[in-house]
């Protein structure tokens, strides 16, 4: 099949699936306000909705809406992703954090992927250690949460429902990775008129706790998560381990022999979490750790100012 | 039937002022408390408009002052309950002075407790998904239905204690009261008239609801010690927490049960019923739960310590660090002194102990509260930020005054209820005349 | 002052007024944006051919990609340049018109074939054009299995002048399988000077549910060939498992508890709330008891 062709029966089954989601979700009365909002021409047309029942609508009202998928707790069949951090790249380009920001409407100071500087101990060497959330085979954050309002799916993602969520925050001390957010007050992007959907957190709530979701909305349209795309140096690899296959938009490797070549690891292999995320040792670096303070926000580089690299480095 | 009421008409007329109307003293007292309330209630209103920004919290320490508080009050409160039911149940001699001020606090701080729960969720709006949606598997789920399970409990076994007092009250004639507040006791009393059978029947009851108070209690505490012992966190993630955490609770319990009977002692001149020996015995009871509570720290912190994992190490050089003079007071003075106090025969003065009881509230609060927030502040992960109200956690005024208005509550409803009823127990079948 | 400095005065106005007007963009005499363009090849399994005109516009701010911009595209028969289609652009800026299988592109002397791809000009863009030569090529995968080691053989023709055919020679060739974000290079040959070749087929790739695989054999960016993919399915693959189960399992973190937990709950519950409902029970009695006493005390 050829580029061209692939792409033509992307759009259509996109259009298609959009189509009959969007006017389901139309019908199902609570989606107005994301398509449409044209005037009733008057001609009605024929629609299925998502339980099975076949409904007239007006023709102004039958326009694919951005894809809404019918059940955020299933997970997308046949796959169980995994993500791949090849630290022996990471210079705290942090262009993954705002790429991430920018398109989960995250207000600054929220951050679902966060860059460490790490030194396991005093001779080993520091390095720049990216984190999102590991979507753990073993999660203790969806153990613990009283209510159901995070859970795992098949596809191996957890995401968390705002509209369920206590804001108990039981979830964020169960966390051994520190991944979770709390929203402490309300912020301005809370105000956006977009349907929410657990799957891209967009937008989120006051009073709940949100986190990295691997942009399981991106993924069910085949598109890569906005961290992998967006970072200059290539670091972060994504895939489905079933198809034992990782890409980070220009290179596309098997996930096995990546991890079997560079020794691949996950962090605090010990707690038993079993995370989806490996590391790459920070062997044969491309750039000096030291490169990751260049172009920094001041607030940014305060942050780093208590690690003991830093503080070797002041004397 | 008619001899038990005979002999005790004389002790109700000792105790009527107590249960009569109000003097003015007392409603001033009241009116405090009701202030100090509505300024518990100004900085929650404060907090539902301002958002939780505006509580110490942040994404490192998600739970703070107010949890724990939450665990303090559950703690006396799950004391109360043992102490009451242990004294009924082994039918101790000197217990009738002090049961009811123990099941008192038992009831009132267990409705009290989880009020500071609700102050720490982020959306209450949403609290009846607790049991619409609830997971079993949750520890916080296993907290709702044993709190629920242990109000219950707890009331029924209030209630069987009071009745022959509630009884004994209905049947005083000229008591100087409200008529709906005699409705009331009329109604409360179930008809009881002490006649062998009914007796027979309420003796069942109550010790069968004092052993199940008791199991309660122990079982509901350890679920609060679950929910942080379940989680990973260095600090947290220990096997003991659950008899730790109940030996801690008794401890605080018998701590306030002292103060509450010191306060009652010099308010309405109880000198001839709660004595220099009650004093003692209940004195003792703290000792001895003071060794087992300075056991359980001592071993905690001794098996993290030595064994130097980084995690325990990192948590041990906060407390050592920042925490250094809460660390000595709580787990230290907290520990000897009322050993000390106790054991030395001469210290064994009223006055004394009951001082060494409010260092035991205190240090108990504070050991609480070093359980929960240094663990917080030495994650897995380093906590690598710029601004300082998220790297430690401090309490803000919201807090504060929360925690003052929450104990406001516990006197006015400590007050409210030894307006109902005696706080001594008058009635069972022996009471003994003390000597001061 | 004479006529014709009046003429000339009045001339130079009219050009400074255009000059101005034209700044303030009235719509005639605006600058037209440069427009480079790009000419690529594809070709396909079924043998159909696309030639694709890539074109990138260049404003004030950078580059962008120009929509529905009519190109058209010829082929040079001897000394004619022959139309063989128009197409539009799309949103990435492509102009892409597929010619079918079966028709024969004019070759010179060795075999190359001249394309070009014209696009005249209009107000908005500048005019720009783009050529290509290259030769006809076929390839032709399959699968074989020799001394039970699998490998992927592949051949390679170049369709010559007045049909003569030349084995494609010393190339590379590569080969993915498509993944679900990108393609995967499984392998990577090379065509013999009799234009076939061999390569080990590796055994660890993963394919559907029943283990078939969709290999794709490509010659990319030849400087002679263009771009060549064909593409085939073999069931070689190891079959990848489905992972939606019947049951859901009974785990922590799963939506229903494990068994023990619900057994121990109820038993824990049914055994406290028991002794409740007792002692209720006995409280229940004695008011029935003192009722029944308050009657006889009254008679």
């Amino acid at each position: 099949m050829s580029e061209k062709q692939e792409k033509n029966n992307s759009r259509r089954n996109f259009l298609k699936r959009g189509f009959i989601a969007g006017t389901a979700a139309v019908a199902g009365g609570g989606l107005l306000s994301s398509c449409g909002g044209e005037t009733e021409t008057g001609d009605k047309i024929k629609v299925l909705t998502t339980d099975g029942k076949v409904i007239e609508i007006d023709r102004a009202h039958a326009k694919p809406c951005k894809q809404v998928k019918v059940d955020s707790r299933e997970g997308i069949p046949g796959r169980k992703f995994v993500m791949v951090m090849d630290l022996a790249k990471c210079t705290n380009a942090r262009k993954c954090i705002t790429a991430c920001q920018e398109g989960h409407h995250l207000p600054k100071e929220h951050e679902y992927m966060k860059v460490y500087l790490m030194q396991d101990s005093e001779k080993t060497a520091p390095y720049w250690f990216p984190k999102p959330c590991y979507h753990c085979d073993n999660p203790l954050c969806v153990s613990v949460c009283p209510v159901g309002a995070t859970y795992k799916r098949s596809d191996g993602i957890v995401l968390v429902d705002n509209d369920r969520c206590i804001g108990c925050k039981f979830c964020m001390t169960g966390c051994p990775y520190s991944a979770r957010i709390f929203a402490w007050k309300h912020h301005e992007e809370y105000d956006s008129p977009v349907q929410y959907n657990p799957e891209n957190s967009v937008p989120g709530q006051e009073g709940t706790v949100s986190k990295c979701v691997f942009c399981a909305d991106r993924l069910a349209e085949n598109k890569l998560p906005y961290c992998v795309e967006s970072c200059p140096m290539g670091v972060i690899y994504f895939g489905d381990v079933d198809e034992d296959t990782v890409t980070n938009g220009a290179e596309t490797v098997l996930f096995s022999d990546l991890i079997k070549d560079r020794s691949g690891y996950r962090h605090l292999e010990n707690l038993g979490t079993r995370p989806s995320v490996y590391y790459l040792p920070a062997v044969n670096r491309q750039f000096d750790v030291d490169r990751g303070f260049r172009n920094l926000d001041e607030e940014v580089e305060k942050r780093y100012e208590k690690t003991p690299h830093v503080k070797k480095q002041k004397g | 039937m008619e001899a038990e009421h005979k002999n005790y008409t004389e002790k109700i007329e000792e105790f009527r002022h107590q249960i009569e109307k109000p003097n003015t003293i007392t409603w001033i007292w009241m009116i405090f408390l009701v202030l100090v309330i509505l300024m518990g209630i100004f900085a929650l209103v404060a907090q539902i408009t301002g958002g939780h920004i505006i509580t110490g919290m942040r994404d490192n320490v998600v739970w703070g002052i107010y949890i724990v508080n939450f665990i303090f009050f559950m703690g006396i409160s799950y004391a109360g309950a043992l102490i009451s039911g242990g004294l009924h149940l082994f039918r101790t001699d000197w217990r009738h002075p002090v049961i009811r001020m123990a099941e008192a606090i038992t009831i009132i701080s267990l409705l009290i407790g989880p009020l500071y729960i609700l102050l720490c969720i982020g959306r209450l709006d949403r609290i009846p998904y607790l049991v619409l949606f609830g997971r079993i598997q949750s520890p916080i789920t296993w907290d709702v239905i044993a709190i629920a399970t242990d109000i219950v409990g707890c009331l029924i076994y209030l209630y069987l204690s009071t009745l022959r007092d509630i009884a004994r009250v209905r049947d005083f004639k000229n008591l100087k009261m409200a008529k709906w507040r005699k409705k009331l006791y009329s109604f409360l009393a179930l008809g009881y008239v002490g006649t062998p059978e009914q007796q027979k029947r309420l003796n069942r009851a109550a010790d069968i609801m004092a052993a199940m108070v008791m199991a309660i209690a122990i079982i509901v505490y350890s679920v609060l010690a679950w929910i942080f012992s379940v989680t990973l966190q260095p600090g947290w993630h220990s096997t003991i927490f659950g008899p730790y955490f109940v030996i801690a609770a008794v401890y605080s319990g018998t701590g306030v049960l002292i103060l509450a009977m010191w306060i009652y002692r010099k308010l309405f001149h109880l000198e001839e019923y709660i004595t220099r020996k009650h004093f003692v015995n209940v004195g003792v009871v703290m000792m001895v739960l003071a060794a087992f509570f300075g056991y359980f720290t001592f071993s905690e912190y001794l098996t993290k310590w030595y064994g130097s994992q980084k995690d325990d190490e990192q948590l041990i050089a906060i407390l050592f660090d920042r925490y250094y003079w809460l660390f000595v007071f709580s787990n230290y003075l907290g520990v000897l002194l009322p050993l000390i106090v106790i054991g030395i025969p001469a210290l064994r003065k009223i006055n004394i102990i009951t001082i060494t009881a409010v260092v035991v509230i205190l240090a108990l609060w504070v050991n609480r509260y070093l359980i929960v927030v240094p663990t917080l502040e030495s994650p897995y992960l380093p906590i690598q930020e710029s601004r300082l109200d998220w790297i430690h956690y401090s309490g803000t005024w919201v807090e504060w005054t929360l925690t003052i208005g929450g104990i406001g509550t516990f006197c006015l409803l400590f007050t409210l209820f030894s307006k109902f009823i005696p706080i001594v127990e008058l009635s069972s079948p022996k009471l003994p005349k003390a000597k001061a | 002052m004479n006529k014709n400095k009046i003429f000339s005065v009045i001339q130079l106005v009219f050009l400074i007024s255009i000059f101005l007007f034209g700044k303030i963009d009235v719509g005639f005499s605006q600058e037209a944006f440069p427009v480079s363009m790009e000419l690529t090849t594809w070709k396909y399994t079924d043998n159909s051919r696309e030639l694709i005109a890539s074109l990138l516009a260049e404003n004030e701010e950078g580059e962008f990609a120009p929509e529905g911009i009519d190109v058209t595209f010829y082929v040079q028969e001897n000394e004619d340049k022959v139309e063989l289609a128009t197409a539009k652009t799309n949103n990435l800026g492509k102009a892409i018109t597929s010619i079918n299988t079966g028709f024969d592109f004019p070759k010179d002397g060795e075999g190359y074939i001249y394309v070009f791809a014209e696009f005249e000009g209009n107000d908005k863009y500048d005019m720009a054009e783009a050529e290509l030569t290259f030769k006809d090529v076929l390839i032709d995968i399959s699968f074989v299995e020799e001394d039970e080691t699998k490998f992927i053989a592949f051949a390679g023709e170049i369709l010559g002048p007045d049909g003569e055919i030349f084995p494609l020679a010393d190339d590379d060739i590569y080969f993915f399988v498509p993944r679900m974000f990108s393609y995967l290079q499984i392998a990577e040959g090379w065509f013999e000077e009799n234009g076939e070749g061999m390569v080990e087929y590796p055994t660890k790739i993963i394919g559907d549910t029943l283990g078939n695989l969709q290999v794709i054999a490509r010659i990319t960016e030849h400087y002679d060939y263009g771009n060549v993919q064909k593409t085939a399915t073999i069931d070689w693959a190891i079959p990848s498992h489905l992972i939606a189960a019947e049951t859901p399992s009974r785990e922590l973190w799963t939506p229903i508890a494990p068994m023990w937990m619900i057994i121990t709950l109820i038993i824990m519950l049914t055994g406290v709330w028991g002794h409740y409902f007792y002692a209720i029970y006995e409280l229940y009695m004695i008011r029935k008891l003192g009722k029944r006493e308050k009657k006889t005390n009254n008679i």
